[in-house]
């Protein structure tokens, strides 16, 4: 069965298809939120929020494009909201990280030199990512994260593949320019 | 180069995290409940008004209250002319 038909056949009254969708999906989903979010629990949250959101519009999808590209639109959205609601909660980020850091050092008593190396990298990492422009990270999330191709973040971007080969290119180049010191030891 | 190779080691390790084996379940229980309406942005602003309202009302009506005192009226009374003595002279036996 199709997604499309399926999609008919849910709009048609036939709810308990829904189920198919999810199941083919969620994880495509997942990884598009734990890329803007590095965090399960947040992804998982956030996973749920994008399908129900999607389940509430399904009437107005149209077929005009894919529903993968509609549902990658749909969750894109999502993720570059909650990102930027998260910025506002700065402070209490800035605690955890505190937290974090006091557990850290509280618990690495065997291989923690290591440990804390691995995790100062990933944070730089984590952090270069996150001060991306949101274009330029969506871009290369979807890229990376979904492995999707030039062709198809231009459609889910509502962009030209030129300007999105364009987005990764200078995404690349500012990830490197971040990174260059921190993570090239 | 090394950041490159960083990044992927990231970005694999970050795409290896499986979600809840019941996060599918989860979501179509979430849409299979109806969910209550939240409640309206208005709500906090109308009950502040309210009781910034009583307030103004209260102290308005503590401002105008006019305490009125008993208007005291002075008694003078002369015990004689309650009593008359003059009563008991009036005695038959004298």
């Amino acid at each position: 069965m199709s997604d499309q038909q399926i999609i008919e056949e849910i709009q048609k009254g036939n709810q308990t298809l829904f189920r198919l969708l999810v199941d083919k999906y969620q994880k495509m989903v997942f990884v598009t939120a734990i890329g803007f979010l590095h965090s399960k629990e947040d992804a998982e949250d956030l996973t749920q929020e994008i399908f129900v959101k999607v389940w509430s519009s399904l009437s107005s999808f149209k077929g005009d494009s894919e529903f993968s590209t509609w549902l990658y639109r749909i969750a894109v959205n999502s993720c570059i909201n909650t990102v930027q609601k998260k910025q506002h909660n700065r402070f209490v980020e800035l605690a955890e990280e505190w937290l974090q850091s006091i557990f850290h050092t509280e618990s690495g008593e065997k291989d923690s030199q290591q440990l804390m190396e691995a995790n100062e990298t990933d944070a730089a990492i984590q952090k270069a990512i996150d001060s991306l422009p949101i274009s330029q990270r969506t871009a290369f999330l979807l890229s990376v994260y979904d492995e999707l191709s030039q062709k198809e973040i231009a459609r889910v971007m509502q962009r030209t593949e030129g300007a999105v080969e364009q987005l990764l290119q200078r995404a690349k180049t500012n990830l490197q320019k971040k990174l260059g010191s921190p993570v090239g030891k | 180069m090394n950041a490159e190779r960083n990044i992927q080691g990231f970005i694999n390790k970050e795409k290896q995290i499986q979600p809840n084996p019941f996060l599918a379940t989860r979501i179509m229980a979430r849409i299979e409940t109806p969910q209550v309406e939240p409640a309206s942005r208005w709500r906090p602003v109308v009950l502040t008004v309210c009781l910034v309202l009583t307030i103004v009302v209260g102290i308005g009506l503590g401002k105008s209250y006019q305490p009125t005192f008993p208007s005291y009226t002075d008694v003078s009374i002369n015990d004689s002319d309650i009593e008359g003595l003059a009563y008991f002279n009036l005695n038959g036996d004298e």
